[in-house]
């Protein structure tokens, strides 16, 4: 203990020091929040406030309007938000939620156990992975306001975490939400009232957002700054332009730039790179259509694995900005097992499974031929048709031609993927923070629908079905552990798709911002300039 | 002549009907559906979900019930409702719509002034300096790609010379002061109207060069001068008055276009008009943005045919083609 206080004081002194060195050297490294400030981030449109809108950008902003009811710390742990506190009891079938008195909505009114259990039912109805995040819920208890008793029809593993960003679970007011007949076309949307850090200040449709402090939110000191201005800009060029000439202070680098224009932004003098060192994650995969031939030969999908040098994607065509996958969980998932290491290059292994298989090369050195569907330029490139001309490419070696098929948008792609009409297709399936939301729905037999995102490669297999049920319901989190470790072993060895690279979020900040770029990063409430702004 | 103004009116009446049909059918043949759209951008979703928005946006009906049900709505003025920005349509084209008006008309006036005395000057003398220019800035800015042209003038003009913004229609936080809200406006929208009034330009200035050679050589313009007209009259009050009908015709063709916008210019500047908001629908198959959009494409062409044929009429009395 003794020590550990010394350390923490030692640590104090070097900070002021090196405060007091950045007085001259102007670069602050380590500063202290200081409050106040604009940030001002490099958006895309931002077409609604409703914040269970399916663009990414409209998440941003309802992000700040609203709270959730737990969050993630920065050490990507389950923090208190809006629930004080909270209890799992009988067998993890009930959950009590304890919610913080001082809380209160914008316009005054306070939070209580009525508007929780309201926009639980809403998400559960209206958000996309409503049903995953909260389909147990069964009913409510209200023993007093501030206390909500959530009782479950079987435990429900992913609930806490699903309830950890307001992009899933935002709280929002019974009063105000609760009058319209269809919740998705409500004038609350347009002048959105949240309990949040932030209160919206002014919009112009396709133009910007503007938001500013709450000054009466329920964490006392928070947010650190004033006001965050959402720009929209669609042009990569003006985008550029603004990042360099400091019109933007925080940007994610995919909406700029590829890959390979990084490393010559990172020279910038103002500009830092931060990666996002949270939770929800992803990664490109090459999803094979398991019913069809030769596809559905196991021998044949691990051959292509082994064909397929995805360090070379990563290292050399991804500047090093994309990590290898290891795993069907991306590694910065919880559940994630660090043992994997995925599948090596090896063309030999390769040729040699598929002579195995019953398909020889042919007089033409080509042994058969696999159609590959990808949404088509301009549309990130960098995760669509750079993979996709690399693995054409690369299956060419060992003498499958690949027939290349680049679709319009995600519609195009879409409705190819949900038909089932493809051998191999480009996909790019989040994980939603958890496994039992944003991964199992892509390998349990239930989930072979007509839809993209589901189960589109048709893989069916009883065992994991079993694994992914147990682990879904299960509370504690080292039992479900184990069973997620098991069942990427499986779907390893199985290859139902090809998992090619993880996808970190990367971002553009000012030297001189604190980005908080864990959780779901989006907590800007703790976003702050290490130098007084004016 | 009223009486044909009138029948020319229904006529368009109609023809608008035929063009919203036939954009309906056109975008039937697009694959995938907003609700596709949607939920691929959000990283997949629950299919009851999408079942539930397909019957919510009446999506699952069959096309020839939806077809029924949209022409219903425009008949009493509703264009019905945005999926992708959870707005009546309406209101969404009537936010964009002056931006793109500003932009386009203002590029238009310039190109047609500028174009018309380009043009004009060059006839005076076809061989000499000035024309050539003339003739060789016209192939520039009609060969040259509109997006190509944008970008480098934001890069000359908004990173090497900072002079104007590079994105946007205003500041943020905007000016107090309205006249300096205004000047904040027209300076975010040099860049933009420069370059599409080179693109508008070229055409302008090569057809009026062209129509006023012709005119040059006929026997009322020797007429005129032996009149003892001053050149400037003659020029001016004779020869421009005939050689400026296809000058009109032009025009009359790219009024009809101001509505729709110039969507690649204000793609790169980043302006909040119709022609992004249009593009954006099409990448969404938000259905709804894009029919409304065409229904007032459709409308500003047939009220700009009707309007240019009136207007030449006034300028030359022997063209019959209203009455």
């Amino acid at each position: 203990m003794m020590f550990k206080k010394l350390n923490i004081k030692m640590a104090m002194a070097l900070v002021c020091g090196l405060v007091s060195l950045n007085l001259y050297t102007s670069n602050a490294n380590a500063g202290e929040p200081t409050q106040g400030g604009t940030v001002v981030y490099l958006s895309s449109k931002i077409p609604s406030l409703n914040p269970l809108h399916s663009a990414y950008e409209v998440g941003l902003v309802t992000s700040q309007i609203f709270a959730s009811l737990v969050r993630m710390d920065e050490n990507n742990e389950i923090a208190p938000y809006l629930a004080e506190s909270w209890e799992v009891s009988n067998a993890g079938k009930t959950y009590t939620f304890n919610l913080a008195k001082n809380a209160k909505f914008h316009d005054g009114q306070p939070v209580t156990s009525e508007d929780l259990a309201f926009s639980f039912d809403i998400v559960k109805k209206h958000h996309r992975f409503g049903k995953q995040m909260f389909g147990p819920i069964d009913s409510y208890e209200f023993p007093d306001p501030n206390t909500l008793v959530v009782h479950l029809s079987k435990p429900h593993g992913p609930l806490l975490l699903a309830a950890t960003t307001p992009r899933q679970l935002p709280v929002m007011p019974k009063h105000v939400y609760g009058s319209a007949d269809d919740f998705m076309k409500q004038d609350a949307h347009k002048n959105p009232v949240g309990s949040g850090p932030f209160v919206i200040s002014d919009r112009k449709t396709d133009e910007y957002v503007s938001i500013a402090r709450n000054e009466s939110h329920f964490v006392s000191g928070l947010p650190y700054l004033d006001k965050i201005i959402y720009q929209n800009v669609q042009d990569k060029t003006a985008k550029r332009i603004g990042l360099r000439k400091n019109q933007f202070h925080l940007a994610r680098t995919d909406s700029v730039m590829r890959f390979s224009d990084i490393k010559e932004f990172s020279k910038v003098d103002h500009l830092e790179l931060t990666p996002y060192k949270g939770i929800a994650g992803g990664a490109i995969v090459l999803e094979f259509n398991n019913r069809r031939e030769p596809l559905n030969s196991k021998a044949v999908r691990q051959a292509i694995a082994y064909a397929v040098n995805r360090p070379q994607i990563s290292n050399v065509l991804h500047g090093g900005y994309t990590v290898p996958s290891r795993s069907p969980l991306p590694a910065t998932n919880v559940f994630f097992n660090p043992k994997l290491q995925g599948y090596e290059f090896d063309l030999d292994k390769a040729n040699a499974l598929l002579d195995e298989a019953g398909y020889p090369k042919k007089s033409d050195g080509m042994r058969f031929e696999l159609n590959l569907i990808y949404i088509a330029q301009p549309f990130m490139p960098d995760f669509n048709t750079l993979p996709a001309e690399f693995l054409a490419a690369s299956l060419k070696k060992v003498g499958i031609k690949v027939k290349l098929e680049p679709l319009q948008g995600f519609a195009g792609w879409a409705e190819r993927s949900a038909a089932w009409d493809f051998d191999m297709s480009i996909n790019w399936p989040g994980d939603k923070t958890d496994p039992a939301i944003g991964v199992s729905r892509l390998y349990v037999c239930d989930n072979i629908k007509n839809q993209a995102y589901t189960n589109t490669s048709g893989y069916c297999d009883e065992e994991v079905d079993k694994i992914f049920e147990m682990a879904a319901v299960e509370p504690d989190i080292e039992k479900r552990r184990e069973l997620y470790f098991k069942v990427q072993d499986i779907l390893l060895e199985e290859m139902p798709m090809l998992w090619l690279f993880d996808t970190p979020s990367l971002f553009f900040n000012h030297k001189e911002l604190f980005f908080p770029a864990y959780g779901t990063a989006e907590a800007w409430d703790v976003m702050y300039w290490k130098t007084k702004q004016n | 002549m009223i009486q044909a103004i009138i029948q020319r009116i229904l006529l368009g009446i109609l023809l608008i009907f035929g063009v919203i049909v036939l954009n309906f059918f056109l975008l039937q043949a697009a694959p995938g559906d907003v609700v596709d759209a949607m939920l691929a951008e959000a990283g997949g979703g629950d299919p009851e979900l999408a079942a539930r928005l397909r019957q919510s946006y009446g999506l699952d009906q069959p096309v020839y019930i939806q077809l029924i049900k949209y022409l219903g709505q425009v008949c009493i003025g509703d264009l019905g409702y945005s999926f992708y920005y959870e707005e009546p349509v309406a209101k969404l084209i009537l936010s964009h719509l002056p931006t793109t008006l500003m932009l386009t008309l203002s590029a238009l006036v310039l190109a047609v002034i500028l174009g018309t005395l380009f043009g004009v000057y060059a006839a005076i003398k076809p061989k000499g300096f000035f024309s050539n220019f003339v003739t060789v800035f016209s192939l520039f800015g009609y060969a040259t790609p509109v997006f190509w042209l944008g970008m480098i003038v934001l890069l000359v003009f908004a990173l090497y010379l900072p002079w104007f913004p590079a994105f946007g229609i205003r500041s943020i936080p905007e000016p107090e002061d309205p006249l300096e809200r205004i000047l904040d406006i027209i300076h975010h929208l040099v860049l933009p109207t420069f370059t599409l009034a080179v693109l508008y330009l070229a055409n302008y200035s090569r057809i009026s060069r062209a129509s006023m050679l012709d005119v040059m050589g006929a026997d009322y313009i020797r007429t005129a001068r032996t009149k003892g007209l001053s050149e400037r009259k003659v020029i001016f009050k004779h020869a421009l008055k005939n050689a400026s009908l296809p000058v009109v015709t032009l025009a009359g063709l790219q009024l009809a276009q101001v509505f729709s916008g110039a969507v690649l210019v204000e793609t790169v500047f980043s302006l909040p008009g119709v022609g992004p908001l249009l593009y954006e629908s099409i990448m969404r198959r938000d259905f709804p943005v894009i029919l409304g959009v065409l229904f007032g494409a459709a409308t500003t062409t047939i009220v700009a045919n009707i309007i240019t044929d009136l207007i030449y009429k006034w300028m030359d009395p022997r063209i019959q083609s209203i009455t």
